[in-house]
């Protein structure tokens, strides 16, 4: 089960590249079609350019006129995501609980939360090019997964409580996935110039992606919360402790807080609102990371 | 030459005493209830808190044991002081060693809550007006500039199509309620209308979650550092009339080294009579009468009688040995003879290490006068041997163990999870079933009804999609014979 636990981590790490390179590809071809339209457009006239421009490269609504390499890349981030759910199943069925409980299980689960946000949020609102900023993180972290040991340690008392272990950290993947997707719809906002860049969705549909996906977070944020409340009042007896991680993940629940209320009372869109969600993510890194470097209750995770 | 424009000259406003007019003051609290609800107090009260947290996060905190005890937080903040170099006095002056219970934190988030309730005070009777009184009769203006609108032509009479029109928002799970004006018949279709009170629920859970926090902090107790010598029995204490006896210990180990197991095998006793038998494990404590016994720490102990010239046994049970010296040599326990007003430590080399003062397998006994900081007589105690001190014969027995117990009662736990609970439901209901409002008129029309519908649902990229699917449930419910794309157009 472990042996394929692993070799279904690689398959995912080739897959998740794979799906990255088509998508640079595409961003490239879609650079070597403006050049030929900018060649056209002054050797035909302009009637020639608009005709090329929507035919050949593509609107940036994936499924209307799709980019062959983005398309190729999008089919291949669903074996992808298959791949690492698969990851954790065998090692949920090899150590009899949900497989949480090291930094090379956090990172793999991380990486599936990314991916699974992206499926979901690319089924439902169709633009690939988000993947382009959500993949490099996905695959940052499946490669960081290989650097640490991936032994199965058993459990120590404090970690025995399957149910819980399980749910809490699998909630908390979920609410990180879905905020690697907002911080990406933040990010090509950022990138996106009046609509200028043509592969990239229209600034409000990217502001629209970026806030779906923080409602889709937060209350996923907010469970992660509790559940490790309920855990830490049964395991440590205390329900908040102020420990760092503990602490981290609130920093972040109320910077959420604050994107949300900025958003829906004060008009804070656009640039404003992608700044507060790429702090959010900052948030949720630091919240991931943040018992590698400030031990507390939560220190049995960093190994 | 084209006319010049020019507004007419503006009358001169009134000099004088009547220019000393003013606006009349704001009562205080009016004003008070005004900042209160304002966003801009409620953010910038969430950042400080942020800030705070974050501070709380990054800085070293000051543990609680050291807290109120002032050469104990100066020794501690010594040793952060290398860290922190000059800055070490600064911070501590802001109260960032103890950022949770600092006064900023703290009147941060009492201003905090206030703002929540002012708030959820203000919008409640709106929010219960939205969703049980909507305005029904809409002008055809707005069905003319929704951002969101559709126009549908039916063969069937106004009342024929009501009854369809009611049927497709249905199938898609909407509520409808309907209002005649004149001859003609409005509609409000309401999905989740209920939904935006998920949003107030969230705000009144803060609040519970606050008043939880409040009677965690000042009712209940906890004890984190209740030893029980194996075989011995201790008194909880706080007026339970419990007393845990402590039967057994085992710590268990994975073959790599890491532990697997710490249980305690405990018999509670209420008054002196026997109540329950219970495991206490990391992850499973055991449970009575709403006290909690956490299982948390284990340690050395030993089995120390005392008893008087005449034989008359005072003191036999185990002694825990939780505390280390400052040189982690040895392990010290403690125990008490208030009637003969003795205090004695009991002083044991630490396992792996050795003491010169204390040979291997003996343990020192120090015992103390009530009102006396100088001891009454230090002595080595061998197994067995009776040795007399402040005329009493204390008896080293034997070496044994303790474990350790967290013993809670948590009355503002509940309050916590009825609050957390509705935190989750309330963001759940509202983020996951959004409020969705869509208005419809049938007028009488040339062969039958003229139907408009609108809706106001911006920057919502999914929701055009959901408005086509809607409107075409409605076009085949008005027209049931007719082909698909009769009948009219939507726009969003």
């Amino acid at each position: 089960m472990l042996n394929l636990s692993q070799y279904c981590v690689f398959a995912g790490i080739v897959a998740v590249a794979l799906a990255l390179i088509c998508y640079v590809l595409a961003f490239a071809s879609d650079r070597v079609a403006r050049a030929r339209t900018v060649l056209a457009v002054e050797g035909a006239g302009g009637e020639f350019a608009a005709s090329s421009l929507g035919g050949e490269v593509g609107a940036s609504a994936f499924g209307e006129t799709p980019n062959r390499a983005a398309l190729f890349g999008t089919l291949t981030t669903w074996p992808a995501l298959g791949f690492l759910t698969a990851t954790l199943l065998f090692r949920t069925f090899a150590t009899g609980h949900g497989p949480f409980a090291n930094m090379y299980e956090f990172s793999i689960a991380f990486a599936w939360g990314a991916l699974l946000a992206n499926a979901y949020f690319l089924r439902r609102y169709r633009q690939w090019t988000i993947g382009v900023i959500v993949l490099p993180i996905a695959l940052a972290l499946l490669l960081y997964a290989t650097t640490v040991p991936s032994e199965v340690e058993p459990l120590v008392p404090a970690l025995q409580n399957n149910l819980l272990l399980t749910v809490h950290v699998a909630t908390a993947m979920i609410a990180y996935g879905a905020f690697a997707v907002g911080f990406g719809a933040a990010f090509l906002y950022l990138l996106q110039r009046d609509g200028r860049r043509r592969l990239l969705p229209k600034r409000e549909l990217l502001d629209d992606i970026s806030y779906r996906a923080t409602l889709v977070g937060f209350p996923f944020l907010t469970l992660t919360i509790v559940l490790g409340a309920i855990w830490a009042d049964i395991a440590w007896g205390k329900y908040w402790s102020w420990d760092p991680k503990e602490s981290a993940s609130l920093v972040t629940w109320i910077a959420c807080c604050a994107y949300l209320h900025t958003r829906s009372t004060r008009g804070w869109r656009g640039k404003r609102a992608a700044l507060m969600l790429m702090l959010v993510f900052v948030a949720t890194l630091f919240t991931f990371y943040g018992n590698l470097f400030f031990g507390g209750l939560h220190s049995y995770g960093s190994q | 030459m084209s006319p010049t424009l020019s507004a007419p000259p503006r009358p001169a406003l009134p000099r004088g005493p009547a220019a000393g007019l003013r606006r009349p003051a704001t009562p205080p609290h009016v004003w008070i209830f005004r900042r209160l609800t304002s966003m801009r107090t409620a953010l910038t009260l969430l950042f400080m808190i942020g800030l705070l947290t974050l501070a709380g996060t990054l800085l070293a905190q000051a543990p609680d044991a050291v807290k109120g005890n002032h050469a104990a937080y100066a020794e501690w903040l010594n040793t952060v002081r290398p860290r922190y170099g000059g800055w070490t006095d600064i911070l501590d002056k802001l109260g960032l060693f103890s950022v949770f219970s600092s006064l900023w934190f703290t009147g941060a988030v009492l201003l905090l809550t206030a703002s929540v309730i002012a708030c959820s005070v203000r919008r409640l009777p709106g929010l219960w007006r939205t969703a049980t009184r909507p305005r029904m009769v809409m002008t055809e203006a707005f069905f003319e500039r929704a951002p969101h609108t559709a126009r549908i032509a039916s063969d069937e009479d106004p009342g024929v199509a009501l009854a369809a029109l009611g049927g497709a928002f249905r199938k898609n799970r909407f509520h409808v309620a309907v209002e005649r004006d004149g001859e003609d018949i409005h509609v409000c279709a309401d999905r989740f209308r209920w939904s935006p009170f998920g949003r107030v629920a969230v705000h009144v859970s803060f609040i519970v979650i606050l008043i939880g926090a409040v009677l965690t902090g000042t009712g209940g107790f906890r004890d984190e550092s209740f030893a029980v010598p194996i075989g011995s029995r201790m008194n909880v204490g706080h007026g339970t009339g419990l007393a845990v006896e402590a039967k057994s210990f085992v710590d268990a180990y994975y073959p790599s080294g890491p532990p697997r197991n710490y249980m305690s095998r405990l018999v509670l006793y209420k008054d002196g009579a026997r109540m329950t038998a219970q495991d206490a494990r990391v992850n499973h404590p055991a449970r009575y009468d709403g006290i909690t016994f956490y299982q948390s720490f284990f340690g050395p102990a030993v089995v120390v009688r005392a008893s008087t010239s005449g034989g008359r046994v005072v003191f036999d049970q185990g002694v825990a040995q939780p505390y280390s010296s400052r040189d982690e040599r040895d392990v010290i326990g403690r125990f008490a003879l208030p009637r003969q007003g003795l205090t004695a430590f009991v002083v044991s080399p630490a396992s792996g290490a050795t003491d010169p003062g204390i040979p291997t397998g003996e343990t020192q006994l120090e015992i103390y006068k009530a009102g006396s900081n100088t001891p009454a007589g230090i002595r080595l105690l061998a197994p067995g041997r009776p040795v007399a001190i402040a005329g009493f014969d204390f008896t080293f027995l034997r070496e044994g163990e303790f474990t350790g117990l967290i013993v809670a009662h948590d009355p503002g736990a509940i309050v916590v999870w009825i609050g957390s609970t509705l935190l989750v439901l309330g963001l759940f209901t509202a983020f996951f079933f959004p409020h969705r409002r869509v208005r419809a008129v049938i007028r009488r029309g040339a062969r039958g009804s003229e139907i408009a519908v609108g809706a106001i649902e911006r920057r919502n990229a999914a929701f055009p999609a959901q408005f086509e699917h809607l409107i075409e449930d409605i076009r085949r419910a008005v027209n049931p014979g007719a082909r698909p794309e009769k009948g009219g157009t939507a726009h969003a």
